[in-house]
């Protein structure tokens, strides 16, 4: 093995992993696919896995044989569903050896410990196939010489791989004749059932099965190739992405100097400098935070095999659904979800899906379906855990609550306060805790992670037609570029992005502001004498319905600051009293107190003690529209 | 024992093998007389070996043949077909038959013939 070592284990341990990953989620299909469809790419797989172990060399050899035993066995047996545990176990060691070739060095790795239920549904004990010389020559009294060495071919090909024949296959079928025929093969039979099978071919004088040493054939191994990477993406660890970002995060703190700066004293020009920089590391923190998603699959793909075991265990059927794989999300939230995820599931199979008799007689399909979708929409990610088993009786929760006297016992019952004695702790309608359930904590802690990210969780559930649980996670901006303004002493917080220019409007010019000034919108002179300008000072005067009482005093002599938007392809400019500096700040999207402020967006905490308002440009398009 | 399907567009020939199968203790579950039935026969009766005549009318022996493995690729076929038919029988083999014999054919030819293939 030459070149960069490292590579070739950090392709073959990725190989190895997307191997593992497929076949088990083709074994899991097994019992729903009726169409042989995840047979078919199992033995197609499994043949690659081959493949690959054929290539590595002789300290695979006995992986390769496996390999090849298991795609045999998958071929022949009748009940497909006696494949599934088998192809899962193979699917778990196969993924044991690409993390051992990834830790140690990957021609000194041991499986000696792996594999062992695989050898024992294979009934065999492991043996290395062997390479051998094979020489046949047809009694001279043949008609046909050569065609009985094809059959001698043929029948050698059923039992092993020809890896060269002398002569070859095209020259026997031509017009020369030959009566001998020498070839090398590789196979897991021993010598005596070759000998049984040549014995039985007419019309061969003698015949010689010769063992042969094992070589590494060089000609073979030029032509497999490593799949390549898609040209379009690298691979980066995850390491040095956390770097990346926490020296941006570094960046972005330094950046936070510029609030200490007073912006009194720069022109427009040093502030627009300012306020582009800032917007251009937050849009370089946003692609990071894209690069930091995971696809759903990552957590979804675990799910199915987890549903699967359990169902065993439990004596029922069940088929798992996953839909919304490739949505992207953060690599956080991810990890986050896990166990939640894997609560919905334990819930759904043990609470949920009925044993097979029961679902029959409800006149249900035998088999359970469980649904589990990742779903995206502009507020975050959905994702719903779905079963079509028995459902939840409200009215035989309420009667458990009230005998754990969470309730008195003469309170009547309510439907969503008795759903929501399901995410209390320590509340279980089952008598004994089990090794799966029963402790009670189940959606209590679900509902504890998905509050810890800002999420919800519902619950809908009707008597046998199933359960639904439906988690919500809202897409997390930590930090967004504002720039505080102050309009009539209060100190509000404007979006940077989609800001196209910022203009100080100095007292010489104030003449021609100040007899608009009671007006919503206004329009400059010059240049930009055709973007509408919102006058928010006006907008937002405690005595707004009673403009003309303002004194054309109280503006004189002060400076006013404009902050052009453009926004959906319009453009639009705000009149501030003064630009007090720029920041990013975390947003909260769902202060409670937004509901009561108007053209409001989000608030952000501007100091421990100072909560403000951010205005949001958009909603100034409607009175845009309407003037 | 195994299941054998005897394809022979002629009675007596069909007649003879089937003495020669039976008298090996393998059992005849079909008898076609041109390929297209041969084909209906296997897919049907899933034999264990079947045999194979080349020139038939309707449908001839390679034809069939190809159609039989692709069905089951590892489907046994035996040639049985005349000596003339030389390069027949080397195309059928190249297609993956397992083997053939050659009519006219001795009853210890042909059960060296089916031995060999099954």
């Amino acid at each position: 093995m030459s070149g960069n070592e490292d590579e070739f284990v950090s392709v073959l341990n990725k190989e190895l992993t997307e191997y593992s990953e497929a076949l088990e989620k083709l074994a899991l299909n097994i019992g729903s696919d009726n169409t042989n469809e995840s047979i078919t790419e199992i033995k197609r797989i499994l043949h690659a896995v081959k493949g690959v172990f054929g290539i590595i060399g002789e300290h695979y050899e006995e992986l390769r044989v496996l390999s090849h035993k298991l795609e045999d066995l998958v071929e022949e047996k009748k009940n497909k569903e006696e494949i599934t545990p088998i192809i899962l176990s193979f699917s778990d060691n196969l993924s044991h050896v690409a993390k051992r070739v990834k830790e140690n060095n990957m021609l000194e790795i041991s499986y000696d410990d792996l594999f062992q239920e695989v050898k024992e549904s294979l009934g065999i004990r492991v043996k290395l196939d062997q390479v051998f010389e094979v020489r046949v020559k047809i009694t001279q009294s043949s008609n046909m010489k050569n065609s009985r060495l094809l059959t001698v071919l043929n029948q050698l090909q059923r039992l092993s791989s020809v890896e060269q024949t002398i002569p070859s296959k095209e020259e026997l079928l031509g017009e020369n004749e030959f009566d001998e025929l020498y070839c090398v093969i590789r196979t897991l039979e021993d010598r005596e059932k070759l000998a049984s099978v040549l014995s039985k071919i007419p019309e061969l004088e003698t015949f010689a099965i010769l063992a042969k040493a094992l070589e590494v054939d060089p000609d073979k191994q030029a032509k497999e190739q490593i799949v390549p990477f898609a040209k379009d993406k690298i691979e980066v660890s995850l390491t040095k992405l956390d770097q990346i970002i926490s020296l941006l995060e570094e960046l972005i703190l330094t950046e936070n100097i510029f609030s200490k700066i007073d912006y009194s004293t720069l022109t427009s020009d040093e502030i627009d400098v300012l306020a582009n920089y800032s917007k251009n590391i937050l849009e370089i923190q946003d692609l990071i935070f894209e690069v930091r998603k995971l696809p759903a699959d990552l957590i979804l793909s675990k799910l199915p095999r987890l549903a699967y075991e359990l169902a065993q265990k439990q004596n029922k059927k069940i088929q798992v659904f996953t839909r919304g794989t490739s949505i992207g999300v953060d690599r956080t939230i991810i990890e986050k979800l896990m166990d939640p995820l894997a609560v919905l599931v334990q819930n759904a199979i043990i609470h949920g899906i009925e044993p097979p008799q029961e679902r029959k007689k409800k006149g249900k399909k035998e088999v359970g379906i469980l649904n589990i979708n990742v779903l995206q929409d502009e507020n975050g990610i959905i994702i719903e855990v779905k079963d079509d088993g028995k459902g939840i009786d409200f009215t035989d929760l309420w009667k458990h609550a009230k005998d754990q006297e969470l309730i008195p016992a003469s309170k009547e019952f309510n439907p969503s306060e008795a759903k929501s004695f399901l995410f209390q702790p320590r509340f279980t309608t089952k008598k004994e805790a089990d090794q799966y359930a029963g402790r009670g904590m189940g959606l209590y802690s679900v509902s504890e992670v998905i509050k810890e990210l800002r999420g919800t969780v519902d619950l809908e559930s009707q008597i046998d037609k199933g359960t639904t649980v439906v988690l919500r996670i809202p897409i997390s901006k930590p930090i967004i570029p504002l720039i505080i303004g102050e309009i009539n002493g209060i100190t509000y917080g404007f979006p940077q992005t989609n800001i196209k220019q910022i203009k100080r409007i100095s007292s010489s010019e104030k003449s021609q502001i100040i007899p608009v000034l009671n007006d919503d919108v206004f329009y400059l002179d010059g240049p930009q004498s055709e973007i509408p300008i919102i006058n928010l000072v006006a907008k937002f005067s405690p005595k707004e319905k009673d403009s003309t009482g303002r004194s054309p005093q109280e503006n004189a002599g002060k400076d006013y600051s404009i902050l052009f938007y453009s926004v959906n392809q319009k453009e639009f400019g705000l009149l501030l009293n003064s630009i007090l500096h720029l920041k990013d700040y975390p947003v909260n999207y769902n202060d409670p107190v937004l509901e009561f402020v108007p053209y409001s967006s989000g608030t952000t905490l501007l100091n421990p003690n100072e909560v403000i308002t951010i205005i949001n440009p958009e909603k100034f398009l409607v009175i845009l529209s309407e003037a | 024992m195994a299941r054998v399907v005897i394809c022979d567009d002629s009675e007596y020939l069909r007649l003879t093998i089937r003495e020669v199968v039976s008298h090996m203790g393998h059992e005849v579950v079909g008898e076609a007389s041109n390929g297209e039935e041969a084909i209906q026969l296997f897919t049907q009766l899933q034999p264990d070996l079947i045999t194979m005549d080349v020139i038939m009318p309707k449908m001839n022996g390679l034809q069939a043949l190809m159609e039989i493995l692709q069905i089951d690729s590892n489907a046994r076929v035996l040639i049985v077909t005349a000596l003339a038919h030389e390069p027949l029988i080397k195309r059928a083999l190249a297609m993956g038959a397992m083997g053939f014999v050659t009519k006219p054919f001795t009853s210890e030819e042909l059960m060296r013939g089916i031995n060999s293939v099954i």
